[in-house]
């Protein structure tokens, strides 16, 4: 009897994992080269493969998505260090009160953020009425892509913050009185001591972000729709628009499969420069 | 100098809250006012007509969509997104919370062959998250038959990864002898489970329920891929469906109407966040703590 009880404890949950977790990442490979949909041809071997690796529209996303990722991820990681090292050093109120705002945003639903959003940046919208401006937040290329930029930063702040906050009690604190000794200011101490014992955790936030960021579509899907001229479409948005606005789904599993490339790989690649094991 | 920098930093927070007061400070003002003190955070004329209309507007909403053509008006459609959105709600966290628990009871206390393969698939799905395949999960929804209804939310999400994998580290700490003597009480897995486990586990499914909760409460991909009936929107879904085509267009002329909308859709979730934000910050620390 008791031989068999982890299977019971397990296997039901076991099997909605296989259906709903790991068979889609299957069907990504399947699905890119036999099309089962209503109109589908059914075995297209190689052709939607094709048909995404030689399109430029592709490579511009995938370009978009990298862009989004170079640029957000190092300003994420940085901020959040100083800004959860200089709450550290707040009261408590104070600080209870800072970690509440940074965290507010990062539970508020994203959807109804870019509805504020929209309405803020618009061409006749609060901010261009406020400093007299004429600017296209959303109509024009370089504009779009730095106003995505900043909602996105404006709502991953939150959980980094709270992390490395937490993660700080974890810090000898012999070694501040040594730093203190040695006559080092606030920043030095920082630099030299809360970073360097906390790194481990930045990693992982960092490994997280970067996961997060390559998925991003939320905040173009609704406030830019991906434009202009495609300038804001990542990799997530022009999967969701080829399989349903164009239901063109071979196409959307082989960019499916690639973000799972993607994904993983660079996993991978942080463990292996870092010499960290994310997860176990 | 530290003074300055925490100054800095509030006043940063202070930004990062402003979006979302002058929402709901919005919200409560007249046309007029709206428009003509869209930065004033305190209304001089509240009002609760913005309110008021948005609750009693019957949209007319057409879904083209995928497979079938809905076109539906029907009375208080916020009421019903919110019914189905609580309910999808409380369905997951009652199905995450006991499948978490009882896998991760399993992989962490039980030696078995395939431990290591079990483990393998629960760290796959944290990498690979669900959302990156979700035209797949899509594609299988609609041939099992879940596409447009609840369930479509509700199974797939039955289990977290996530929560497993905290869970199995959450258990490491409890001891062997607790279990050797429950078996002595002639308790059996689920015995053990509900009478040893859970009771141990409670602070850590505190924190669980807390992120899985506002998690789905502000979840939007999904339910907009697989719930295109008008009548199953979830909250989120419809208020943005009506924010955005329906009011949108007079967003311009009268956005109090529009932050009525936004501000009921993110209430919930900013509700459910204050009220579990004590286990929220634990479990943080757990985390944080436990890597």
């Amino acid at each position: 009897m008791r031989r068999r009880e982890h299977w019971l404890l397990i296997g039901p949950s076991l099997a909605l994992y296989i259906i709903f977790g790991i068979a889609p990442i299957l069907m990504s490979v399947t699905g890119s080269v036999y099309d089962s949909g209503p109109f589908g041809e059914g075995w297209i071997g190689l052709r939607a493969w094709r048909d995404v690796f030689t399109s430029p529209r592709f490579w511009t996303g995938m370009a978009t998505t990298m862009k989004f990722t170079v640029v957000l991820l190092p300003i994420i990681m940085a901020l959040s260090v100083v800004l959860a090292v200089v709450l550290s050093w707040a009261r408590r109120k104070t600080r209870a009160f800072g970690r509440l705002a940074f965290y507010v945003p990062a539970v508020t639903s994203g959807v109804m953020i870019s509805v504020i959003w929209r309405w803020a940046l618009a061409p006749n919208g609060l901010i261009n009425h406020l400093f007299n401006t004429d600017i296209l937040f959303i109509g024009s290329n370089p504009a779009a892509f730095w106003s995505i930029s900043a909602m996105v930063l404006s709502v991953t702040l939150g959980q980094p913050v709270i992390y490395l906050m937490a993660s700080f009690a974890t810090v000898d604190p012999e070694l501040y009185e040594a730093a203190k000794l040695d006559g080092c200011n606030p920043w030095q101490e920082a630099w030299y001591i809360t970073v360097p014992g906390i790194l481990p955790v930045i990693i992982y936030l960092g490994v997280l972000r970067l996961s997060g960021t390559i998925q991003l579509w939320q905040f173009p899907y609704s406030v830019t729709g991906g434009g202009p001229n495609y300038g804001t479409t990542t990799l997530m948005l022009m999967t969701y628009q080829e399989a349903f606005v164009h239901t063109r789904f071979p196409e959307a599993s082989v960019m499916s499969v690639v973000l799972v490339l993607l994904v993983m790989g660079l996993l991978m690649l942080s463990r292996v420069i870092t010499g960290q094991r994310i997860l176990g | 100098m530290k003074r300055v920098a925490v100054g800095i930093a509030i006043l940063v927070a202070f930004v990062m809250l402003l979006p979302l007061a002058l929402t709901i400070s919005t919200s409560f003002k007249g046309r007029t006012e709206a428009l003509g003190a869209p930065l004033r955070v305190i209304p001089f004329n509240p009002t609760l007509d913005n309110y008021r209309q948005i609750v009693n507007y019957r949209p007319f909403l057409q879904e083209t969509n995928h497979d079938a053509v809905y076109a539906e008006r029907f009375d208080y459609p916020m009421g019903r997104w919110f019914l189905n959105s609580v309910v999808i709600a409380a369905a997951g966290a009652a199905t995450t919370t006991i499948s978490g628990l009882m896998m991760a009871f399993g992989l962490s206390k039980y030696r078995f062959r395939l431990r290591r393969v079990v483990i393998g698939l629960v760290v796959l799905s944290i990498v690979v998250p669900g959302q990156v395949v979700f035209v797949q999960k899509f594609i299988l929804c609609r041939t099992i038959g879940l596409y447009n209804t609840l369930f479509a939310v509700i199974v797939p999400n039955a289990v977290s990864a996530g929560s497993i994998w905290f869970l199995v580290q959450y258990m490491k700490a409890i001891p062997q002898d607790f279990l050797d003597m429950g078996r002595l009480d002639g308790l059996g897995a689920f015995g053990l489970l509900r009478r040893v486990i859970a009771p141990l586990c409670m602070p850590a499914v505190g924190a669980l329920l807390a992120m899985y909760l506002v998690g789905t409460w502000n979840n939007y991909l999904w339910p907009l891929v697989v719930l295109r009936k008008p009548t199953l929107y979830t909250l989120i879904l419809g208020v943005r469906e009506v924010i955005v085509y329906d009011v949108l267009i007079s967003t311009v002329q009268n956005p109090g109407l529009g932050f009525a909308g936004a501000t009921l859709g993110m209430a919930p979730g900013l509700i459910l966040f204050l009220f579990f934000q004590r286990y929220m910050v634990t479990g943080l620390f757990h985390k944080a703590g436990g890597k």
